[in-house]
């Protein structure tokens, strides 16, 4: 079940973890995308002004990510989707009585616009799935990638995103779900292929409702081999911040920054979902 | 591996079964009906699961032997309950057994958290347990939970959401995930609460009937929402047989391919381009010619443009030669996230009763005609439909066992 991340782009805290980034410049504090000039990018300004963050920051990072690759399967992640959206839709309804609508909030606030979004405007007809599972959607991803390299499936893209707004932050810090209190957001995009060749890392684990241990303990590593990296402090806390891990840590392993250790684990505690990704040097 | 499906469940307007569902869309007195249990200011008919919250919860221990600890529940989470308790029932024992889930929704908790975001802008405080099942995963995890009391190894469990086609895209990830050898048996389920949050931002759209929809009609005028959950178990045939040889088989599952459509948010591309690129992809993985499809259950939401590019669709597929289909959206509404695995099961319980099921207020040509009676007939393979907002284009193919 070969898994190889070959290329990553973020719109993150630290910005792009595809260009050269340096870890000492963040300020560890805000935790507030580092949002790029979009229109560098995304360039349809139809689809852009009626984008929120979350929709942007996913799209960005996908399209620098693909770049003028071709795959053959778009998977998105999202712990809370287009929330920005989803707040106006409420919103709305509420403040007319239900007498009036909001169809670009409804239209933008659905879980798969960014994957439609990212089909329409690269003209790809490949298949989309998003995956909608809170703490654990990142590693249900990417073990569904897995399976699918192992099967008929030769290139993936996979995309996760998430933006935080005033409720959403003080909605989660009342469910107490981050260590240290603070609640950042982003998007992570890597493309994952089933070759070797030139890649940064190769995803060997991806389980969810276990610990770090019970991870380690089933690929048979001890902490001697496998460096547990502390991402959080980097891109906050959000439902979908294993991603960043994983495609910080492919970054780092391809900088050679893990001295003497072959693997990388990000672990992925959010409430009542646990979660582990482990890479190994390619 | 030949994958199989071993126990269905659905919950809809006509209650629980897939049978009474069945009979109902096959015969019942077609109503414009208004919803007992949503309150919402927009006067169109819903097509809503006939018990209430509390009521649901008075089931699953009376009926079912499923005592929930005392908290708030989403519907969302209440009926995804409701529908594997209900699989359960005629479904191969799960006890020791390695059981992957994929749940499908688009609305997840929002019938919950409308309530909250009310509750905290309008009077200014709310409670916070009202947020609790907000995501998809809340449901997902009580249904697990469920399956482990029962004595399953649950080894693998999601949610995905491809809008309309979400539950069609999670049978697809249950196929995978049986044929990597991981699990034993794969429930793949959707679920879709009515909430004010789809109905106002369907009726934003401008595409919900006032009347009972009349999908491909052409004096169609819009779809009606309906409200359903639904579930099916798929396992290996190797299995099932090492299992006992008296495991019922419902039909066989032979593909579920998805394509984009690249077009637009919300309309489908007038040559239906995804929609075909689906078809033709699930038929070539299938080993099926065209001309071996019995029965299509279309997605047949009954705004213009869905059954306009759907019949381009069928057209581009079967030609001059498209065979008997319908949409049994007339009776059920269209039930967003649970529409795939819903009429997925409808179509199983017609390959077993050899009996197509109609659309019965079909009345104006415009394209293509739908089968109007219940028909009984000799049905080998059918292929049901999925198309969803964001261009999603879901086709599956099942075959009679």
């Amino acid at each position: 079940m070969s898994c190889y991340i070959k290329k990553v782009a973020t719109v993150s805290p630290i910005g792009d973890l595809g260009e050269n980034v340096n870890l000492n410049s963040f300020a560890a504090s805000a935790c507030v995308a580092d949002e790029p000039d979009y229109k560098t990018v995304i360039t349809n300004a139809n689809l852009r002004r009626r984008m929120n963050r979350m929709l942007k920051m996913g799209t960005y990072a996908a399209l620098k990510c693909m770049g003028d690759d071709s795959v053959s399967l778009l998977l998105t992640a999202t712990s809370l989707g287009s929330i920005s959206d989803t707040e106006k839709m409420l919103d709305t309804i509420y403040t007319s009585d239900e007498t009036l609508g909001n169809p670009t909030a409804f239209i933008q606030s659905t879980f798969n616009t960014l994957a439609g979004n990212i089909a329409q405007i690269k003209s790809i007809h490949i298949p989309n799935i998003t995956f909608v599972n809170r703490g654990n959607t990142v590693a249900n991803a990417l073990k569904y990638a897995q399976v699918k390299l192992a099967d008929d499936i030769e290139s993936i893209l996979f995309v996760s995103s998430d933006e935080k707004t005033e409720l959403s932050e003080s909605v989660l810090s009342q469910f107490d779900l981050s260590a240290d209190g603070k609640y950042g957001e982003g998007a992570s995009a890597m493309i994952l292929s089933s070759e070797k060749t030139e890649s940064l890392a190769e995803i060997v684990y991806s389980q969810c409702g276990v610990d770090l241990q019970t991870a380690l303990t089933e690929m048979e590593l001890s902490t001697d081999d496998v460096e547990i990296l502390d991402s959080k402090r980097w891109c906050g806390e959000y439902g979908t911040s294993q991603a960043f891990g994983v495609a910080l840590a492919a970054k780092m392993m391809e900088f050679g920054m893990f001295d003497g250790k072959s693997h990388v684990a990000i672990e992925h505690r959010y409430g009542p979902d646990k979660s582990v990704v482990i890479l190994k040097k390619s | 591996m030949r994958i199989l499906c071993c126990a269905s469940s659905i919950v809809s307007v006509s209650g629980i079964g897939v049978g009474k569902c069945f009979d109902d869309v096959a015969g019942a007195d077609i109503e414009c009906l208004k919803p007992r249990f949503l309150s919402t200011a927009v006067d169109v008919p819903l097509r809503e699961i006939p018990f209430s919250n509390e009521e649901i919860f008075k089931m699953l221990a009376d009926n079912y032997s499923v005592v929930l600890p005392s908290r708030v529940y989403t519907r969302t989470a209440l009926l995804s309950m409701l529908t594997v308790a209900d699989l359960l029932k005629s479904s191969p024992d799960v006890s020791g057994k390695r059981v992957v889930v994929v749940n499908a929704t688009t609305a997840g908790g929002m019938d919950k958290s409308e309530v909250y975001y009310h509750n905290l802008t309008v009077d200014g405080s709310a409670d916070l347990a009202l947020v609790a099942g907000h995501e998809p995963a809340d449901a997902t995890n009580l249904v697990c939970g469920f399956l482990q009391s029962r004595g399953a190894e649950v080894v693998w469990s999601t949610t995905v959401s491809t809008a309309c086609s979400s539950s069609s895209v999670a049978i697809g990830i249950g196929m995978d995930m049986l044929r990597s050898g991981d699990a034993d048996y794969a429930i793949c389920m959707g679920v879709d609460p009515l909430c004010k949050f789809t109905v106002n931002g369907f009726n934003s759209l401008g595409i919900l009937s006032k009347n009972v929809c009349r999908p491909f009609d052409a004096e169609r005028d819009g779809l009606n929402l309906g409200e359903g959950a639904a579930s099916v178990m798929l396992a290996g045939d190797e299995f099932i047989s090492s299992v006992s040889d008296n495991i019922p088989t419902l039909c066989e599952v032979l593909s579920c391919e998805t394509a984009a459509d690249a077009y637009h948010q919300t309309a489908t591309s007038p040559d239906a381009v995804g929609p075909t690129l689906a078809m033709k992809a699930a038929l070539r993985k299938a080993g099926v010619d065209a001309g071996q499809i019995s029965y299509v259950n279309a997605h047949g939401t009954a705004t213009p443009n869905n059954d306009e590019s759907e019949s381009t669709a069928m057209i581009n597929i079967f030609g001059e030669n498209v065979p008997p289909f319908s949409s049994t959206k007339f009776w059920t509404g269209h039930t967003l996230g649970a529409s795939g695995v819903l009429e997925f099961a409808l179509s199983a319980e017609m390959l077993c009763r050899q009996t197509l099921l109609p659309t019965r207020n079909f009345k104006n040509e415009e394209r293509l005609t739908p089968v109007t009676t219940a028909v009984k007939t000799p049905l080998e393979y059918i292929m049901t439909n999925s198309f969803g907002f964001g261009g999603g284009a879901t086709s599956i193919i099942i075959k009679k066992v």
